[in-house]
C-alpha cells in the first residue's frame, strides 16, 4: 500500500502563513475601512451601552466640541451604509463623542465613503 | 531523524506564523488608525470659539487607491500653519473615484508547455479603483474687537464646492439623500 509522503515542513509553514493572511484579509478590513482623526486632547471613551446619536448636517449644537473627524469607506459593496454608520458610531464612542454628524457621502461603483464629525455635546 | 525534523518544522511554522502576523498587523492597524493632531485647531461642524477672519483659502488633494481624509488634512494643516493661522475651518471635502485601466490584456488560462505552466493572455481590461479626495478650507486668524466688522460668521455652512473634474468617469454624489436619521436608524 502506497503511503502519501508527509509534506515538506517549509510547505506546511507557507501554507499556514497563507492561511493566516487569508484570515486577516477576510476579517473585514478589506471591505470596510474606518479611520479617525482626533481633534484636540483625547477624551475618555464612552461605555458600549452609551447612546450615540447620528445626525446629518447642518446642525446647530451650541456648546458642542468636535472630538474627531471620521471616515468610513466600503470598498466592495458587500457591506453598505448601515454597516458604515454602525462603525462610525463605535468609533465615536471610543473617542468619547456622543453625536455623529454626517457631512458627506460619496458613492461610485466599487466604493462608498462617509465623512462625519464626532462631537461631544454633554459636558 | 524524525526527532530532528519535528523541531525544525515547528520552528518553520512559528517563523511563518510570526511573519504572517507581521504582515497582517499593518492591515488590521489600517482599519483602526487614530491619530493625535496638535498643529492647527480644526473646525468643521462648529465654529472657532473666537472672532476670526480669513487669511486665505487652503486646498489640498490626495489621489491614490485610498486617498484618506487624514492625508489631505495633514497637507491643509501644514499650509495653514505656514500662513500663521490660528485655526483651520473646513468648508468641504469630497471624494471621487475612477477606474484606471492598467492593461488591455488579462490572464485567462494556463497551458502546460514542456511541463511548465504558462499563462495565456487574451483581450480584456484589467484595472484598479483610483480615488481623489479634495479638501477646501479657510485658514483663519483670531481678531480683536476692533476688527469685529470683518469677522466672518461661518454657520450656516456655505454651499458645497462646485465644479468637479470633468474627466471623472463616475461622478461622486454629493448627497444628502438620507432620511431623517434620528427617526429611522436604530440607536443602540
Amino acid at each position: 500500500m502506497r503511503r502519501c509522503p508527509s509534506p515538506d515542513p517549509r510547505r506546511r509553514a507557507l501554507a499556514s502563513a497563507a492561511l493566516l493572511l487569508a484570515l486577516a484579509a477576510a476579517s473585514g478590513c478589506a471591505s470596510l475601512d474606518v479611520r479617525a482623526v482626533r481633534l484636540g486632547p483625547s477624551l475618555a471613551p464612552l461605555p458600549a451601552s452609551a447612546r450615540v446619536v447620528v445626525r446629518r448636517a447642518p446642525v446647530s449644537l451650541p456648546g458642542a466640541r468636535e472630538v474627531a473627524l471620521l471616515e468610513a469607506t466600503v470598498y466592495d459593496g458587500e457591506s453598505g451604509v448601515p454597516d458604515a454608520l454602525e462603525a462610525l458610531r463605535a468609533r465615536a464612542r471610543a473617542a468619547g463623542a456622543d453625536t455623529v454628524v454626517l457631512l458627506r457621502l460619496d458613492r461610485a461603483s466599487g466604493f462608498v465613503r462617509l465623512v462625519a464629525s464626532a462631537l461631544r455635546t454633554a459636558p | 531523524m524524525r526527532q530532528s525534523e519535528r523541531p525544525a518544522s515547528r520552528r518553520a511554522g512559528a517563523a511563518a506564523a510570526l511573519s504572517a502576523l507581521a504582515l497582517a498587523l499593518p492591515l488590521v492597524a489600517g482599519c483602526a488608525t487614530a491619530r493625535r493632531r496638535a498643529t492647527v485647531p480644526v473646525y468643521w461642524v462648529t465654529a472657532p470659539p473666537f472672532a476670526y477672519r480669513s487669511l486665505g483659502e487652503v486646498r489640498a488633494v490626495a489621489r491614490d487607491d485610498r486617498a484618506h481624509l487624514d492625508d489631505v488634512l495633514d497637507d491643509a494643516e501644514a499650509q495653514a500653519a505656514a500662513m500663521g493661522a490660528d485655526a483651520l475651518v473646513i468648508r468641504d471635502v469630497r471624494t471621487e473615484a475612477r477606474w484606471v485601466t492598467l492593461s488591455t490584456m488579462r490572464t485567462c488560462s494556463q497551458v502546460g508547455i514542456g511541463g511548465l505552466p504558462m499563462p495565456m493572455t487574451c483581450p480584456g481590461r484589467t484595472g484598479a479603483l483610483e480615488l481623489e479626495t479634495s479638501l477646501v478650507a479657510f485658514a483663519v486668524e483670531r481678531v480683536g474687537p476692533r476688527a469685529a466688522s470683518e469677522v466672518e460668521r461661518r454657520w450656516p455652512a456655505p454651499p458645497p464646492l462646485q465644479g468637479a473634474a470633468p474627466t471623472w468617469r463616475e461622478r461622486s454624489v454629493a448627497t444628502p439623500p438620507w432620511p431623517d436619521l434620528d427617526e429611522t436608524l436604530p440607536v443602540p
